[in-house]
């Protein structure tokens, strides 16, 4: 068990405490955490600096607004709606229009307008919450996906995860939904994440439900070797994303819509670790490297050349 | 950040802790264990007289405590005498009055002592005042002689006294010694002279009157010896061999010349002293001495709140030592449960309804309450009105539980209503989240995670002896506070990421 423990420690993989003490409680400050735990704010603040995402459609913001959102829909065909505040992909609902009276989500099941009222509300009152406070909820474009993902994606919207450390990308996957995961991209939710080159964009080893896989669990094609688009974009969204929220160590989640290009969808200022084990690589080597060097990488571009210098996988 | 702050601060908590622990066990030998006895002595005095109708008034000596020789728990039997404790001089003494008494009279003193150290030592005092000697006539003369010869060979005060005890041991009718002594060579006799002669010689001394303890007397004889007055303090002297240093199997009872009691009003006054010997629950005990000896500690001791307030106290301090133990099985093996500290509330719960008892009817609750909560999943109601819903449902549920088990005979399941209802409540709540955002797998892992935790902290809480150790020394707080700190800094992997890791350990080679 020891030994298990110190090969892992050599390996570099920091674990749930490593992490927490050294990474997010040292380098995020705790009033920095409202621009990313609210996906409003989140939003808000992308959209002040000019960089992209997903179309903002309406805000509930009290149990009220529940009777508009008939209204709001009925101008869309496919939606998402999410709570502001929602923790681990809890309360995402990923739906498109439906016969009269009802609405088609991801998986293809119908949902009853009294239903998505019901879920709305516990939404708005805090059920998805981080501390169960009170909510409010977003409406907003549902991404279409860039093709390449369609042989390795079962429905839903695969997106990609980059960790960012100091403004420096340093470990990224691509979050490929499943029937398991109903079209969610989380990965405790059954979604399968692919680890990806850092320089170049290519998908290598992936990992469902904590073990490593070569193939998509659904549609059975192999799901390395696949090409992300627009990578030096999602760097550059990924680097910049420090100044935007001043959070030293975090993660950022972009989709790639088929017309639109990268858009942010969302920032996470406690990633999860399973990236990791998508990549077959522990993150602690990178993150000290970048330790070491952080007072070289004060440009944007520099920090995004290190990245690519330091953290590619040779081919 | 750095961690050296957090070092100190859990080193200095720890020290602390351990420093109060080491003094509570080691001065005021507080009791490692609950049922831990310690040999005692009961030393009875009984006091009996013909009274002559009318008013009577009695004094007796009545011992004081010393470190060595601690005596508590000390009680009168006075029926109808009234009595105040005062001190005279070196002594403490007790005055029983009535105002009309008749016929024989009976007054009965108890203490108890504890032998803490093998021998008396020296007790620091201020120089006492000069007393006479009192000798006259030929006696003067005799003690003059006496006193002549010793000092010409004594180097010390100590060797003084060896000197003046044997020439009196060996006394013979025709010289000096035994001119003073006369015909009654007591041992009382003996000391009483010797600390004459020593005060004759300018070294202040006394005569200590006590009993023995050695062994269970119905009618134990008095035993004397000898303190002199040696730098700053009283030394005792054996007056039996002259040699320095006391036994503490003798309880000293008084200081002085006087006998133990005296009276007016009564008549064929009589004291009987009788030892036994008893064993006393170890912290009864210290608890008694600490209370007379280190006031001070003892006013903020739990010990010395009321005995409901003690109960109390004696399962609230178990729940840090619980809740440690989940931060381990959390942060360090890394078990999922619901709510942060629901587990301990839950095995605080078990406590009344005992282990199987009470993994029981946890599992009842909450699943007839998930149960209850997805049917009311279709009415559609708002989260608050919802959750009221449910509390009252936990309410009835533990109602008709216990009426069941009632009927059944099984009364252990009445204790049911002592489980935590809003935490149950939001436990049923927060599982059906789990099971529908994350499924039936996630939540049943979870919730059987709570359990377990909830089990270990259960064994952990209602151990007695750990319970005897927190109850006793509450200071060991400080030390969990400053463990669970260091945990705070734990950056070393969860037992459980060690299988979610493996295969970057065995791949990346």
């Amino acid at each position: 068990m020891f030994g298990l423990a110190r090969r892992l420690n050599e390996a570099g993989v920091v674990g749930i405490n490593r992490r927490n003490a050294e990474y997010t409680l040292g380098y995020n400050k705790r009033k920095n955490y409202p621009l990313v735990d609210d996906k409003i704010k989140t939003k808000e603040l992308a959209m002040n600096a000019g960089l992209a995402v997903p179309e903002l459609y309406g805000v509930l913001e009290s149990q009220r607004d529940i009777a508009k959102v008939g209204e709001i829909l009925a101008k869309h065909d496919e939606y998402v709606i999410k709570p502001a505040q929602g923790s681990g992909g809890d309360g995402i609902l990923v739906m498109s229009r439906g016969p009269a009276g009802y609405y088609r989500r991801a998986s293809g099941t119908l949902m009853s307008e009294d239903e998505l009222g019901y879920h709305l509300s516990n939404a708005l009152s805090g059920s998805f919450s981080l501390g169960g406070q009170p909510d409010h909820v977003i409406i907003e474009y549902r991404v279409n996906f860039d093709p390449v993902f369609q042989k390795i994606a079962y429905q839903g919207v695969p997106d990609v995860r980059i960790i960012v450390f100091l403004g420096v990308p340093v470990m990224a996957m691509v979050r490929l939904p499943t029937r398991m995961s109903d079209g969610k991209a989380n990965l405790h939710q059954g979604a399968i994440g692919a680890g990806l080159d850092i320089a170049t964009g290519r998908t290598l080893t992936a990992v469902w439900r904590n073990s490593i896989v070569s193939e998509h669990p659904d549609t059975l094609n192999p799901v390395s070797g696949v090409m992300v688009p627009h990578w030096e974009k999602l760097l550059d969204l990924a680097a910049g994303s420090y100044e935007l929220t001043d959070l030293g160590y975090q993660g950022i989640d972009i989709v790639l819509d088929r017309e639109k290009g990268p858009l942010i969808l969302e920032l996470n200022a406690r990633p999860g670790l399973n990236i990791q084990i998508a990549n077959n690589a522990g993150l602690r080597h990178r993150l000290e490297l970048v330790e070491r060097n952080a007072a070289d990488l004060k440009l944007k571009e520099d920090r995004i050349n290190f990245s690519k210098q330091h953290f590619a996988v040779p081919s | 950040m750095s961690n050296k702050h957090l070092y100190v601060l859990a080193g200095v908590l720890s020290l602390i802790g351990i420093v109060i622990f080491l003094y509570k066990t080691l001065v005021l030998n507080f009791p490692l264990v609950a049922t831990g006895t310690v040999e005692v002595w009961n030393a009875e005095a009984t006091i009996t007289f013909e009274a002559r109708r009318g008013p009577v008034k009695v004094d007796f000596f009545i011992p004081g405590s010393s470190e060595e020789l601690p005596t508590y728990e000390q009680t009168f039997v006075t029926r109808n005498y009234g009595f105040v404790t005062h001190t005279v001089g070196v002594n403490r003494r007790a005055r029983f009055t009535v105002n009309n008494a008749s016929g024989r009279q009976a007054l009965f003193f108890r203490t108890k002592a504890r032998r803490l150290k093998p021998e008396f030592s020296m007790t620091k005092a201020p120089p006492p005042q000069r007393r006479a000697s009192g000798f006259i006539g030929s006696e003067l003369q005799a003690a003059n002689s006496i006193i002549e010869a010793v000092t010409a060979q004594a180097a010390d005060t100590e060797t003084l006294v060896g000197l003046i005890v044997k020439r009196l041991r060996s006394a013979g009718p025709g010289r000096e010694t035994g001119l003073l002594l006369g015909g009654r060579r007591t041992d009382k006799r003996i000391a009483t002279l010797a600390v004459r002669l020593l005060r004759h010689a300018k070294v202040p001394a006394r005569v200590v009157n006590g009993v023995s303890l050695r062994e269970e007397r119905r009618s134990a004889p008095l035993v004397h010896w000898i303190e002199v007055y040696i730098n700053d303090g009283w030394v005792p002297f054996n007056a039996e061999t002259g040699a320095r240093g006391i036994s503490s199997d003798r309880l000293p009872w008084w200081r002085g010349p006087e006998s133990s009691v005296k009276a007016t009003g009564a008549s064929n006054l009589r004291v009987n002293f009788a030892v036994k010997r008893d064993f006393d629950l170890a912290l009864r005990s210290a608890v008694q001495q600490a209370r007379r000896s280190s006031a001070k500690l003892m006013d903020f001791s739990i010990l010395s709140l009321p005995l409901q307030t003690q109960q109390v106290y004696k399962i609230l301090l178990m729940v840090p030592l619980g809740i440690f133990f989940l931060v381990v099985l959390r942060n360090v093996v890394g078990m999922k449960a619901f709510g942060t500290f629901m587990p301990v509330l839950i095995a605080m719960a078990f406590r009344e309804t005992q282990l199987m008892w009470g993994v029981i009817l946890f599992t009842l609750i909450v699943s007839i309450g998930l149960m209850v909560r997805f049917y009311l999943e279709h009415l559609k109601l708002l989260l608050v009105p919802r959750l009221a819903v449910l509390v009252m449902v936990v309410v009835i549920t533990m109602m008709i539980l216990s009426l069941l088990t009632h009927n059944l005979g099984l009364d252990r399941g009445l204790s049911i209503s002592l489980f935590p209802i809003v935490i149950m409540t939001m436990t049923i709540e927060r599982m059906t989240i789990v099971w529908d955002e994350r499924g039936a797998g996630e939540a049943l892992k979870q919730a059987i995670g709570s359990l377990i935790i909830a089990t270990i902290a259960y064994i952990i809480m209602s151990n007695p002896y750990l319970e005897h150790i927190f109850f006793v020394f509450p200071e060991l707080l400080l030390l969990v506070v400053a463990v669970t700190l260091l945990l705070g800094r734990y950056k070393g992997f969860r037992l459980m990421e060690l299988t979610r890791f493996k295969v970057l350990a065995t791949r990346s080679r």
